[in-house]
């Protein structure tokens, strides 16, 4: 490493440093910082088209003004979405599948992990092998046969599957389920041993050891699993665009698409609104779970 | 020591966008007379716009070789480097 500190014999001196930094780090944090602005401006200005285009009616939008300013604010989208019922169904459909899939997929996947992570049985190994290779199949590789299996089970049992918004239950978690235990077997294995010995050694039950060790422990690790599966199925476009179809089934992102683009029709004052809605949600969520993953990261487990 | 999670962040994108279903759809739904298909927009236009479910099926089936042979290629060497990531 290139440093600027030269020391001559006698006594030691410095050479001009700026605060703390030697001169190519403080280079590197400019150049790190010019292109995270860069990134930023990247990824920010979309969605703040998004918030531009919201704003305006539809005869501003097809107007051949500025299309980076709005002239004439109006809430006009904003209400005519918000006072429909269908999309409001939309929205309901969307955060009903997304809260219980996310449970399902925690109930699965935590004890999964732990089970995979800790408890040395035949095969272990190779079984979290091969839930990390089940996320490796994509799901539009899985649609098709997905659709007709659930088609067959519909004409061998009488349950009918397809174009019901909770099918989505069933199907969601084979893409949360593999990935969030993926995750957590890789924070339970970071745990330290003594931790878990420390617990069996007061008499512990693996259950306890789970609920009151790791858990906590765990818990940015969990909460990470949590955001990622909440964002995977809130997001999900493919699977509810194939299996979804009546209006009152389908989930926010299909229906933005489906009820707002009528054949060559684009209603983007309403489109750009219910999208910027439906990105509401996973960002709320995140900003409030934000401070407790940092909380949980700073913790320390085996300080003292 | 970065190399086995740079090789799984690889394959994942790879993955993802190889088998890219959302952003072509919404873009150009397969397009000006099917020019922009890619292979999921192609087997769901088959088999479920389509309804000709097994020929959707063989479609989307030919993703596996292809993305069988690079996740091969880059789980060994991953494999073969221990087991740090």
């Amino acid at each position: 490493m290139a440093s600027t500190v030269v020391i001559s014999k006698g006594a030691p001196t410095r050479t001009v440093k700026y605060g703390s930094m030697s001169r190519d780090r403080i280079w590197a944090l400019r150049w790190s910082y010019f292109f995270l602005a860069l990134f930023a401006i990247f990824s920010l200005v979309p969605p703040l088209y998004m918030l531009i285009t919201s704003l305006k009616s539809s005869a501003e939008i097809s107007a051949a003004t500025n299309p980076w300013w709005v002239f004439h604010p109006t809430l006009e989208n904003y209400i005519s979405l918000l006072t429909s019922n269908q999309f409001l169904r939309f929205f309901w459909n969307s955060a009903w599948v997304s809260i219980v899939v996310v449970t399902i997929t925690m109930l699965i996947s935590v004890p999964a992990a732990f089970a995979l992570a800790r408890m040395r049985f035949w095969g272990s190994a190779t079984l979290a092998t091969g839930v990390f290779l089940t996320y490796l199949i994509p799901d539009s590789l899985l649609f098709i046969p997905l659709f007709k299996m659930f088609a067959v089970v519909g004409d061998w049992t009488g349950i009918q599957l397809i174009n019901r918004w909770y099918v989505l239950l069933l199907i969601y978690p084979t893409l949360t389920v593999p990935f969030c235990t993926w995750i957590m077997i890789g924070y339970f294995a970071s745990i330290p041993k003594e931790l878990d010995e420390a617990a069996i050694i007061d008499g512990a039950s693996w259950f306890q050891t789970l609920t009151r060790i790791f858990i906590p422990v765990a818990l940015p690790g969990l909460i990470a699993a949590t955001i990622f599966a909440f964002t995977v199925s809130w997001a999900q476009f493919l699977y509810p665009l194939v299996f979804t179809t009546s209006t009152d089934q389908l989930v926010l992102p299909v229906g933005i698409i489906t009820s707002l683009i009528k054949g060559d029709v684009f209603n983007w004052g309403q489109i750009m609104t219910g999208a910027l809605l439906g990105a509401a949600p996973p960002l709320i969520i995140y900003a409030f779970l934000m401070d407790y993953y940092i909380a949980g990261l700073t913790a320390g487990a085996t300080k003292g | 020591m970065m190399r086995n999670i740079i090789a799984i962040t690889t394959l994942f994108s790879l993955i993802v966008t190889f088998a890219n279903f959302d952003i072509v759809r919404i873009l150009t739904s397969g397009g000006p007379l099917d020019h922009t298909h890619i292979f999921a927009t192609w087997a769901f236009r088959i088999g479920i716009e389509g309804s000709d479910i097994p020929l959707g099926a063989s479609v989307s089936l030919f993703m596996v070789p292809i993305l069988a042979i690079a996740a091969i290629f880059i789980l060994r060497d991953v494999n073969k480097r221990g087991n740090e990531a």
